[in-house]
This record gives structure tokens, sequence and C-alpha cells, in this order.
């Protein structure tokens, strides 16, 4: 299908999906900013599936924190799944810039 | 040393992140502070790091790509923002039904679509979106206050 009759079709109905479920106008100045934004963001290549990500746990995170903290105390991160987990994404995270560093270090000697 | 848009952005994330600290810190109850400070503190990091790896390399994170955005292209930002814009403000003023309708209508004839195929899709969208949302599920779809003022 032409992306002329796409966008004509899409558009209307993510106006009307974003209305329909609080019927209130403020949502469409929402999604009017969250449209600009995310034009922006694509253009100056800021992650927009983090965003996304983040916008829909963040709710989540802050319960399922809560409930930790209460349960487990400031220190509920020290329990085996916690650091397990806090282990992987720290390897996750530095696995790149320690193989760089490797390689580096490997080509000097 | 040249500071680019991208460093004057980090600046500010790091100005409202430091704000929110600050402005957290000030809250009694350490339940209510522990989260903000937790994630204000990982991001004002993490956007430290950025910005003192844009002041050395002296180039953006997306230099290699592009970063200036061309007339054309930016004219084409601002046309497509009109329509949505546009739609917009002609939901408010005239009502789903008729905007949606303008909206098939003069997007597709401003497209190079025949009459024909702009006046059907109109109609048809508009019948569609009438149908099962203000029909079937009973939404309250806006009216546009041009309409409710002469009510």
């Amino acid at each position: 299908m032409p992306a002329r009759i796409l966008v004509a079709l899409i558009i209307p109905l993510i106006f009307v999906g974003t209305f329909a479920p609080m019927e209130q106008l403020n949502d469409l100045i929402v999604l009017v900013v969250a449209t600009i934004l995310g034009v922006d963001m694509g253009k100056f290549d800021y992650s927009r599936p983090a965003l996304f990500i983040g916008y829909i746990l963040g709710n989540l995170f802050e319960k399922y924190f809560f409930i930790a903290y209460a349960v487990a105390g400031p220190l509920f991160f020290m329990r085996p799944i916690s650091l397990a987990l806090i282990i992987i994404m720290l390897g996750i995270l530095t696995y790149k810039p320690l193989k760089s560093l490797f390689i580096l270090l490997v080509r000097r000697d | 040393m040249k500071i680019k848009g991208n460093a004057y952005f980090l600046m500010l994330i790091l100005a409202v992140i430091l704000l929110i600290i600050i402005f957290s810190l000030t809250m009694e109850d350490l339940k209510s502070k522990l989260l903000p400070v937790l994630m204000g503190g990982g991001t004002f990091i993490l956007a430290t790091m950025e910005l003192v790896r844009e002041l050395r390399s002296g180039k953006t994170l997306t230099e290699d790509k592009r970063t200036t955005i061309g007339a054309a292209e930016r004219r084409g930002y601002l046309i497509a923002g009109m329509w949505i814009v546009g739609f917009f403000l002609a939901i408010y003023l005239l009502g789903f039904n008729i905007a949606t309708a303008l909206f098939v209508l003069t997007y597709m004839k401003m497209h190079n679509t025949g009459w024909f195929q702009s006046i059907t899709y109109a109609v048809l969208t508009t019948a569609g979106i009438y149908g099962i949302f203000q029909y079937l599920m009973k939404v309250d779809l806006c009216p546009g206050i041009v309409f409710t003022m002469f009510r």
C-alpha cells in the first residue's frame, strides 16, 4: 500500500486510539509532544527504545524497589540472585571495553 | 575547544539531574528520597562520563553519521509536524469526525491522489472510526469547540 494512503489512515487511528481510553484532549497534546520528541530523538541518534523501556518499566521498578527495600532493607541487592543478576549485567556492560583493553595489551606485548 | 550542541544538551541534563538530587535530599523520609537520589546519581555519573568523552574527543556521538539537518530535510520535518499539529487543531475545533474526513481528504489530495480515491478513503476512514469507536465502543469522541459553542 502506498505511503500516502497508509499515513492518511494510520494518523487518525493513532489520534483516536490515544483519545479513546480517557476521552481527554490533553492526551492528544501529549501525543503531539511525544511525536516531536520521538522524531528529534531519532534524528539526533538518541535511543528511543531505551526511553520507551524506561517509561514502561519505571513504574514496575519503583514498585518492586520499595517492596524489596521494605522486605530486606537497603542491602536487598546483596542476596544471591540479585548479585548474580548484577554480575551478569556488569559483564554485559564491560565485555566490549574489557575485550578491547585485552586486545590492546596483547598487541603491546 | 569547540563545544557542540550535544555537550550543551548534556550540561542541561546534568543541571536538571543536580536539581532533582538536591531537591530529593531535602525530603525527610528516606523512602521518598532514595529512588530519585539513586536514579539521579546513576544518570549524573553516566551524563558526566559522556560529557567528558564529548569534550575530550571534540566530536559528538553521532558525528560519524549525520548531525546536521539539510534545508530540504528540515522542510520535510516541518511539513510533517504541521500536518500533525494541524490535525490536532482540527480535532479541537471541528471534532474527530470532520477532522478525520478533512485530514484524509486533504492529505491524499496533496499527495497526488485523485478526487474519487481521496473522497472514498476519507468517507471510509471516518465511517470506520465513527462505527468502531463512537457506535460500538461508545467512546464520546470530541465534537469540537465550534459545534459545542452553538449548542
